[in-house]
């Protein structure tokens, strides 16, 4: 592998464009398969990748790599996501639009022809002391135009609110938790019958945790299962230490 | 021509810039017709090479001195004005410039980084303002006035490839595509 040196670069579509560039390559689909290792080896190394901006720098290595299992296998169809190359595609030429367009604005920065208004100088010319601002109070503040603004911005949050899906937050019980329980009951009665043991579960993600609790606690030896035959109840045993 | 006498001066007195419903109110006049005013007085100064310009933002206006004198202007006022920008602002700007207004979403998906930090340092330095858009539920931004100032032009339409670059078709996101096809469906 071949050591990767990149000037500055500002964000993952930034990063993807200087690869490609260094490559002298177009920006296709099929280059973008060819770039995927490169940038996920370069987002690997390189350490002055700030931590805020991580997970979009992943995002992209991300649908890189899925663009690169396309190339690699072509037979396979993939209909949902069909867009997603195309999309990289489009959106990484019309950044690389913008970023021409930002070295025109430096350059017009860089002429350095800015224009002056009439506070500039009553800022800055001659007299340097700051003043400070007089507090006058506006004309037209009352007590209930505040209370109306603030039930205007109350209201905006209730509209914002209001799209947001509704899901009751319930209270979730945990594999850990159910295991120590199960334990427990194992400790007082040693044996308990599965379904019985099933059906105290109050919804169906306590059903899972509780299958999954009873299988981890199979696999480290504390319990075994029972059944006297085809279909007939299952009992759960304890397995005496 | 009274009109035009009138803008004049008030443009003059005022040390900020001023939006069209401003000078409509103070000139007791139409705003389309101010606007069409504006326009000409502007191209009036550029023409005859005045030592001020008009410039104008998001239909706000405001006399500033011509971009050809800013040397001298600059030593006048002994301001240090620098021209200093990080790669990473000057792109958010350029896309806030040639796209405003934008929301944050739309800029995102441009930049592929999240850009909270940016906007918020861009804000600060008064380079870009927020304004709530009503239809869209949420916050848009636009270059500042200032920003025009520090660029030496006087309207956005001045930036090279402006009409190319501000018309392109949004990039669309995937999950309103799909949206859409669900609603065909159901139709």
């Amino acid at each position: 592998m071949h050591e990767v040196k990149l000037e500055q670069f500002t964000g993952p579509l930034g990063l993807l464009l200087r690869l490609i560039e260094k490559e002298e390559l177009d920006i296709t689909e099929l280059s973008l398969a060819k770039i995927a290792d490169n940038y996920v080896d370069y987002v690997q190394t390189n350490k002055n990748i700030p931590d805020e901006e991580l997970a979009d720098f992943l995002v992209l290595a991300a649908r890189l790599l899925y663009i690169k299992s396309k190339a690699l296998l072509p037979y396979l169809v993939f209909d949902e996501i069909e867009d997603n190359e195309d999309n990289l595609e489009r959106q990484l030429k019309m950044y690389q639009d913008f970023i021409v367009a930002s070295e025109t604005l430096a350059a017009l920065i860089g002429r350095k022809k800015f224009l002056f208004t009439p506070s500039a100088l009553n800022r800055n010319w001659r007299r340097r002391k700051v003043v400070k601002p007089n507090f006058i109070a506006p004309k037209n503040l009352t007590p209930e135009l505040l209370a109306d603004r603030y039930e205007e911005i109350l209201n905006r949050l209730v509209a914002a609110i209001k799209f947001l899906p509704e899901e009751n937050l319930e209270a979730k019980i945990s594999i850990d938790e159910r295991i120590v329980s199960i334990r427990n009951l194992l400790g007082r009665k040693l044996r308990f019958s599965f379904s019985k043991f099933l059906k105290t579960a109050k919804n169906r993600t306590e059903i899972v945790v509780n299958f999954l609790a009873v299988l981890e606690l199979a696999k480290q030896h504390e319990l075994v299962f029972e059944q006297d035959g085809l279909f007939a109840e299952i009992q759960v045993v304890a397995i005496k230490q | 021509m009274k009109l035009q006498s009138i803008l004049e001066s008030l443009l003059f007195i005022s040390n900020q810039p001023l939006s069209l419903k401003d000078l409509a109110k103070a000139a007791d006049t139409d705003i389309l017709e101010i606007k069409e005013v504006l326009i000409k007085l502007g191209r009036e100064y550029q023409e005859s090479e005045r030592g001020f310009i008009l410039v104008n933002n998001n239909d706000k206006y405001q006399l500033t001195t011509a971009p050809q004198n800013a040397d001298l202007v600059s030593r006048f006022l002994k301001e240090e004005t620098s021209g200093e920008l990080t790669p990473a602002s000057l792109e958010a700007l350029t896309i806030i410039a040639y796209r405003g207004p934008v929301t944050k979403a739309e800029l995102e998906m441009i930049r592929g980084v999240n850009c909270s930090l940016i906007l918020r340092n861009l804000l600060i330095r008064g380079l870009i303002e927020e304004l709530q858009d009503k239809t869209l539920g949420e916050a848009v931004y636009s270059v500042t006035l200032d920003f025009l100032k520090y660029l030496g032009v006087s309207s956005l339409n001045e930036l090279p490839d402006y009409e190319k670059l501000h018309a392109r078709e949004p990039l669309k996101n995937s999950v309103e595509e799909d949206d859409l096809n669900l609603e065909t469906k159901i139709n």
